[in-house]
Order: C-alpha cells, then structure tokens, then sequence
C-alpha cells in the first residue's frame, strides 16, 4: 500500500540520527520558550532562520516544526502553573487547569496536558498524513462570510464558556471586540479610536493584553490576599504527581473529544486552533453531569482543549504542506525557510520531494513522543516551583512575563501597555467580571469585521449570499440555537429570583 | 428612593455603559456608512452601542437583584506590581535588561509586607543576572543588556 | 541560542582574520528594522543580507521586527536613532505611497533619512485560479467595462501596492474594479483559488511560486518588458503601456549619518549582492539584485510618491 511505503520512507527519514537530534533540538528549544510567557515560537524561529539557510532542508523544517509544536505544549506549562496564557489557545487551559494547580494538583493537571496533547498530536500526525486532500477541499469552501459564521460562533461558545453573569460576559466579550477594532481600518485607512497617538495605528497586541488582564491582575490579587503572610504559598500542599485512575477514566472522553475538534477546525487557517480549544471547553461543560465544577478545577477542562490544540497544531500543517500557504506566522517563517532553499511551497513538495514531505510528518509524531519523555519527568520540576514563597516566585514571573512582552518588538511601549491591562484586569476582579470572554473577544473581533465586510463585498452587498452558503447556515443556526438554550432557562431562573425576592 | 441592591453589578454596568458612550464620542468624526457599504464606524459603533445598552442592563438588574458589594482596593501591591513593570519599560531601551530587572525585582518586592532590604537587593541582583545569562546569552535575543 | 552564538563567534574570528578598514565602523551591534512581522519578504531577505553582513563586518547584525503602529513606530525610531549607522531600516516599494496619503506621519520620507541603497526588486503580478474563465489581460480589462464594479480583485490595506496599481490599471483601461482587503497574501489567495474573488493583485515573491506549482495562471506582471523569473506572463505594459511598476527593498539610517559610514554599508550590499548564492535565493522568491548609489534610491522615491500621486488624485484614494 502507498500509505504504508510512503510513512516507512518517512520514517527512515526522520528516525535518521541527524534527523533525530534536530527533532530533539527543535522540541527542547519549543519547550523552554513555550515555558517562559511572552517569547513565543515566532521570535524564536525568526532568529533561527539564518542558520536554517545551511542545514539540510529536511532538517531545517523537522527542527522548526519541533519548535512549534514544543511551545505549544510549553505554553501550557505557564498556564497552568501561574495563570498566564502565552498564546490565545492556552486562555482556556488557564481556567482550570490553574485551580488544579491552587487545589495542590498541579501534577495530574501538567500530566493530562501532556498526555492527552500526546494521544492528540498522534492521532492528527495520522490525518495529515490520510486525508489531507479532503480536508483541504474543507479549507476551501471556506470564504469570508463562512469564517465570519464561524466566529460568531466562537463568540457564543465564549458566553456558554462563562462562569458567572452572561450580561457581564457578553459585555466583556463586546469590550474586547472594541479594543481590537482599535487602529487603522484596513478598508477606509481610518484611525479609529487611537486619539492622535500614532503607536495605537496597529491596534493592540494580543501578549501584552493577556499577561496584564489575566498575569498581573492575577498577582495583585494573590499579594492582597496573602498580604502580612511572607511565607505564604500559592498552592495548597501538592497531593499526587501523576493523575489517579479515576482522572484518567474522567479524562479519556474528553481527550478523544478534543482531538476530533481540533483535527478538523486546526485545518482553517487564521484563529481555528483557539476556536477548537474553547469549543471542546464548552461541549465537556454543557455534556458533563455537574456543570458547576468547571472553573474550580475539572480535569476535563484541561484534558479536552488541550488535546484540542495540539491536534489543531498539527493539522494546522495541512494547508502549509499541501497549498504553501500559511495559517499562521510560525508557518509563514517556515515557507520562507523552505522557499530560500530552493523549495516551492505548494502541491508539488509531494511528489518532487518525497522523502522531506513524509519525513517532516513522521518527524511530527517522533516530536510528540519526544516532548512526553521529557515533559513528564519535568513535571515534578515544576510542581516543586510552586514551593517556593510567593515573595520569591512573584517577582520572577513579573520579570519574565516584562522582558517576554518586550522581546515581540522591542518596543517599551508594549510593556507600559501591560502595566495598563493589569490595572483594568484588577478593576475586573472588583467588579466580578471574568477577563477570558474580554479576550476571546478581543481575538476574534477584528478578523469578525474585517471578514464580514469581505464577504459583503464579495457578494456586491448582497446579505442574503451570507445567509445561504449551507456552512453558514449551520454555524449560525448553532449560534442560535446555543443562544437559545442559554437565554431561556437564565429568563426562567430570573424570573424565580425575581419572585424569591 | 431608589436602592443599589448589587453595588458591584452596578458599579460593572456603569463601567461598561461609561466605555461605551467614551468609545461613541471618540468615533464622533468618523463615517458610519449602509450595512451594505460600511463605512469604518460601522461596527465599532454598532458594538458601543452594545456595550452602553449592556452596561445600562446590568446597572439596572443591579437595582433589582441583590448581589455583592464593592470591595476595597489593595491599593499598594497595584501601584507596585504596576510601577515595577513601567520601571521596566521605562529603564530597558536606555540602561539595558540588567538594571531595568533590578529596578522590576525592587520595587514589586515591596508589595509584600515584611520585605527586606538586606533580602531583597541580592535577590533582584541574583534575578537580573539570571534574566540576562537566559535571554541575552543563552537565547541571544536581540536585545541591549548593559547601559553602555 | 547557544547554537547562534557559536556560529556567531566562529564567524566573527573568521571575519576579523581579514583585512579591516581603517574606520570605526561598526562599533557594535548593528540592528536592521523590518516593519513587518517576520516571514515577510522584507524580513526574509533582510536576514539573508543580515547572515552575510555579520561575517563581513565582523560584529552581529540582527533584524528586529517592530509592527506596532502599523510600521510607522519602527521607522521613527530609526529616523530618530543616533546617526552613527547602527540602526537600519527596511524601506518597501509600499514606503512612497505611505507618505502620500499619510502626510502627517511624524517622519517625512524625503528629508528625514539617509538612504543607502536598494537591495532587490520585484514585480507586482496580477493572477488568476487555474479554471478561471478570465483568459487574459485585455479579457479582464472587456470583462469589467461589461460590468463596472463587479470585477473584484485581492489587495492589501487602501493605499498599499496592490491597491494602486490595481486602480492604475482601471485608470489606464477606463474600467471600474473593486478592491477587496486581506491581512496578507495567504488569505487572499485561498479566496481567488475558490473563485470567490477574481483576481489575485500581489507580489511576485508570493504569485509567482504559485504559478509555477499550476495553483494560480498568471495573467500579468507589472515589470517594465518580460521578467526572466517569470517567463510566460506578458508584462501589463503590452496592454496598458503607461503601466509599470517595479517593487523594491532598500536600506536607510538616520540623517545626517556620516558619509564614509553610508559608503561602507553601500559597498558591503554591493558585494553581498553580487554573491552568488544571495542571487540565487533572491531569484528563488522571484527577486533581482538592484544596487544603487544613495542618490538613486532618494531618486527613485520622489519618482515614485510623483507616480503614486497621480492614481490617488485621480481615484480620490484617501486614509479617511
């Protein structure tokens, strides 16, 4: 069969010793920047990119696709640990795989992470390598007005997703859409809502936002709470390094879940990889027998949106391997690599260039069993970092996030900005407001508009063409739907209080 | 008489109702354009819109449904966490990572109570050579470490 | 990286074996600027010369990249740095245009940097999805006299490359098109190759891969006669001769950056440009080496914002 000839003559590529150490080398690297918040894959590759012009082309991309995949599973290290989502995918990873860790179980949390990100990077290596042909027929069929239904529903999934008040949570999610709409439109040229201040003409970024709502405002509040206490810990005493039967048995679902999500929405390019994680959020939430556990700590709320962003990491490839284009930056640095060595991008990397397509993907699955082996022993490292006092470790966290932000441009303005969102992210815990729906839609916000406007101009301003593609009717007859089963029963509690009273 | 029955929900929908009606102003200038021609204003004003009614919502639920209070501020670690990182950005560009980590390390360390000079100066002084080994030299980010 | 620094190390001995010029040029670091996110040509091509210039110069040239306020932030800094050659930026092809419609932008293009030379150039190329019905530039150009406003084609943000000659081309034709704007190349092209946009409008370093892998049928390319490294696709000047335009990228500093240290760097690119295997990456995202002296780069600006300034005062293009 070609399938079984073709992943044996990747494997002999990537299970070649040279091949071996830059999978290794990509991984490790992944790892250690995916741990430290605000130095993401990109900056990291960028740097790397020069001496990528003389390795091997193969090697080259099986390291910096190691890099990639590595951070992500990083990424969800700092999380869980200390509450700082690096990249928009991990927000969800923070809500309670971070009261595990508070609850003292930081290790079955990071454990689940890895497996179930592990058991996902596994299955999506597959797909890629199976059905990539139909799944980028699915990449196609989607335009503007269908990646506009499709974060209308990531929108509503936010609102489900929230813990306390939908008014306050839809409120957040339309302050964090506001903010994103900040800087110059891309239709008209016009500055909107940037006062005169020329460095808002790009809008904000996604780092400094998240680290100050979510990092900072998140420290203010532990020090107020542990104010007089200078031995103070942030968790309670650490039970159980690795998750018990039960957690495993709780997990299972949830990971296959997420895995499924993630491998199908991880193809689209753009913000599809989040969407998947805090889809697979709220379907364990709404199908879980006690809702009210989420948030406090439910192990299949890290376990499905975990797998959910690996898998999505991994299908993420698809467009890149097949069409030459990239859903994100990382990739876009990736085609630059391959292009400067001689490599077009595109439908013929397959058949010119056998031994490099099908080593890449198998070197994809040998990644994924590297960063097992060495983020499972790392997890009693990490959890012992949670020992030390919270005078000690706070500082620390504060510098890295600090210097992290300021690495993406170094620019101190995006360090002051960060300052900024901790204070509103402080005023937020005043005022009972949950900061991910802000950010979830400070994210799908602008790519909202802008996608709308599109597709009213692909469609010569006609609203019905949006209406009638059949993806959008069923991504947004699902909004409805979801917006239904949410409104009404919310009405009828209301209405009982109401009557309490 | 009318009475606050969730002083924190109405103090939220104030806030947001306040954004809101900042952002309307702020886009005063700005064209609004059809739904079919949109001009930039469109949907930002579409979603302040939202935002006011939203606030205005939760302000008037607040009046109704009982809920929680106002709490106090911790006003000293919010201008210490927050000033030690404007230290930060204000210092790194000019003076290099290694004093701007110092400056970061000092001043947040003061948001603790029972914090100690004699503790705290070796600490940052540990942190922010630690903060520039890792990221100036193991990572080799492009970025200035000393003031000269 | 540790991996970085040996390299680095290892070459920086290597260069300072060599023969140096009696100047204190470069003191240390140098730092190139690209405006945009890295994975970009500018930022590519600027870490290609950066790989080079380190081993020349014997100290490490980086690039940074700085997006914020939409590269406007970036190019400040640097018109404002020290004029001493240590800080560079990449200007684009896209640079002249900016200044037109953004007069009040806290740099002005002509008189606050000192330019040191183009590196490469590129052409715009108009294409379309391989089953398109759309055979060719003039059938385009029938096709929307037919039905003003409904061709659609794929472009940037209003003012950029894509967008002017995209409205050049309907000037020069007498026809209406409508532009619509993606964030990048990539999203725009998953949208011509599905047919829901007609015409793709971008750089060569992005189409041209495509056409060869048979994703995309070009139908033009905005070079001044027949581009080598696309070999098949008319020039748009056959149809339309007044329309030609070349896309560039080229360094500046500072003003007021001493001569002798802009001379150095000219003649540094000079020779990187004329290595061998510089051309043949550039030519592999459909590049051309493009030297010039100081003057011609200053030159070939004021030429351009005085083209530029036709199309948008005749299409009424304005940021509002």
């Amino acid at each position: 069969m070609d399938l079984v000839a073709n992943l044996a003559l990747g494997a002999s590529v990537a299970l070649s010793g040279e091949n071996l150490l830059y999978c290794l080398i990509g991984s490790l690297l992944g790892t250690l920047i995916g741990v430290l918040p605000g130095v993401g894959p990109v900056a990291t590759i960028a740097m790397l990119l020069p001496i990528t012009f003389t390795l091997q082309p193969t090697g080259a991309l099986i390291m910096l696709a190691g890099i990639y995949y590595g951070a992500q599973y990083g990424g969800s290290t700092t999380a869980i640990l200390v509450n700082l989502p690096g990249e928009a995918s991990s927000i969800v990873t923070c809500l309670d795989g971070h009261a595990m860790a508070r609850q003292g179980r930081a290790g079955p949390a990071l454990a689940i992470a890895a497996i179930g990100s592990f058991f996902a990077g596994c299955v999506a290596t597959l797909v890629v390598a199976v059905v990539s042909a139909p799944l980028v027929s699915l990449a196609r069929a989607f335009g503007p007005a269908e990646y506009f239904a499709l974060m209308t529903l990531g929108l509503v999934l936010t609102v489900v997703l929230a813990r306390g008040s939908p008014l306050k949570a839809v409120a957040m999610i339309l302050l964090g859409v506001l903010l994103s709409l900040v800087g110059t439109d891309i239709h008209t040229g016009a500055e909107r809502l940037t006062f005169g201040v020329k460095w808002l003409a790009g809008g904000f970024d996604f780092v400094p936002l998240a680290m100050g709502v979510f990092g900072l405002s998140e420290i203010i509040s532990n020090l107020e709470k542990g104010e007089g206490k200078p031995q103070e810990k942030l968790a309670d005493k650490v039970h159980g390094l690795m998750p018990t039967f039960a957690d495993l048995k709780d997990s299972a679902p949830a990971i296959l879940r997420g895995t499924a999500l993630g491998a199908v929405l991880g193809v689209l390019p753009g913000a599809s990889s989040m969407i998947a994680s805090f889809a697979s959020y709220t379907l364990e939430k709404k199908i879980a027998k006690d809702p009210s556990r989420f948030g406090k700590g439910a192990i299949e709320g890290v376990a499905g949106p975990e797998s959910a962003n690996n898998a999505g990491a991994q299908t993420s490839f698809i467009p890149m391997l097949t069409l030459g284009i990239p859903s994100n930056s990382v990739m876009a640095l990736m085609i630059g690599a391959m292009t400067i060595q001689g490599i077009v991008p595109g439908p013929m990397v397959m058949e010119k260039q056998p031994s490099l397509f099908w080593g890449v993907i198998v070197s994809m699955w040998v990644g994924n069993a590297m960063l097992v082996i060495i983020n499972l022993p790392l997890i009693g490292i990490w959890v012992r970092l949670l020992d030390v006092p919270y005078r000690l470790l706070f500082p620390a966290i504060l510098l890295l996030c600090s210097i992290g932000v300021y690495s993406l441009n170094n620019e101190p303005t995006q360090v002051l900005l960060t300052a900024a969102a901790g204070v509103l992210g402080y005023l937020f815990i005043k005022l009972g407001c949950e900061p991910a729906p802000l950010l979830l839609g400070f994210v799908l916000g602008d790519m909202m508009e802008e996608n709308l406007r599109r597709a009213m101009q692909i469609s010569r301003g006609d609203p019905l063409a949006i209406l009638t593609s059949p993806i959008c009717a069923v991504l947004l007859g699902a909004s409805v739907l979801l917006i239904a089963s949410m409104v009404l029963p919310s009405i009828a509690r209301g209405r009982e209080k109401l009557v309490e009273e | 008489m009318v009475r606050i029955r969730s002083p924190q929900d109405f103090a939220a929908g104030l806030f947001f109702l306040g954004v809101g009606a900042f952002a309307l102003y702020g886009m005063a200038d700005l064209r609004v354009g059809t739904a079919l021609r949109m001009g930039p204003a469109y949907i930002p004003k579409l979603i302040s819109w939202g935002l006011v009614l939203a606030g205005g919502a939760i302000a008037a639920r607040a009046l109704v449904i009982p809920g929680a209070g106002l709490e106090r501020w911790a006003w000293k670690p919010l201008l210490l966490v927050c000033g030690g990182t404007a230290a930060f950005a204000l210092m790194i560009s000019q003076l290099g990572l290694f004093l701007a980590s110092v400056a970061l390390t000092l001043v947040v360390s003061f948001g603790t109570t029972g914090a100690k000079w004699r503790q705290v100066i070796p600490f940052s002084l540990v942190l922010a050579g630690a903060a520039a080994g890792l990221f100036g030299g193991l990572l080799g980010l492009p970025m200035r470490l000393w003031p000269w | 990286m540790l991996i970085k620094s040996t390299l680095a190390a290892l070459l920086a001995g290597a260069a300072l074996a060599a023969p140096s010029f009696a100047q204190d040029w470069p003191k240390r670091q140098v730092t190139i600027t690209a405006v945009t996110g890295p994975g970009g040509s500018p930022d590519t091509v600027g870490r290609l010369i950066a790989s080079k210039l380190t081993e020349r110069i014997g100290k490490p040239v980086v690039v940074e990249n700085n997006t914020s306020g939409a590269g406007v932030t970036g190019t400040l800094a640097v018109s404002r740095s020290t004029p001493d050659g240590h800080n560079i930026v990449i200007l684009t092809g896209g640079t002249p245009s900016q200044q037109l419609l953004r007069p009040d932008q806290p740099y002005d293009l002509r008189k606050d940097f000192a330019t040191v030379t183009t590196l490469c150039a590129y052409p715009m190329v108009l294409a379309v999805a391989p089953n398109s019905s759309i055979k060719s530039l003039p059938d385009l150009i029938a096709r929307a006299k037919a039905a003003p406003g409904k061709v659609t084609y794929t472009m940037n943000a209003v003012g950029s490359l894509h967008h002017l000659l995209g409205e050049w081309v309907g000037i020069e034709a007498g026809v209406e098109m409508t532009g619509v704007p993606y964030r990048g190349a990539p999203p725009a092209f998953m949208d011509v190759s599905s047919g829901r946009v007609d015409v793709m409008i971008d750089t060569g370093t992005f189409v041209l891969p495509q056409i060869e892998q048979k994703q995309l049928r070009g139908l033009a390319q905005s070079a001044p006669g027949a581009y080598a490294l696309a070999p098949g696709i008319p020039a748009v000047a056959e149809t339309l001769p007044n329309v030609t335009i070349m896309s560039w990228l080229g360094f500046a500093m500072a003003k007021n950056t001493p001569r002798p240290v802009v001379d150095r760097l000219n003649a540094e690119i000079r020779a990187i440009l004329d290595m061998d295997d510089v051309k043949q990456k550039l030519a592999q995202m459909g590049n051309v080496p493009m030297p010039s002296t100081p003057e011609e780069m200053q030159a070939r600006i004021e030429r351009e914002m005085a083209q530029w300034k036709r199309v948008i005062d005749a299409k009424g293009i304005k940021a509002e």
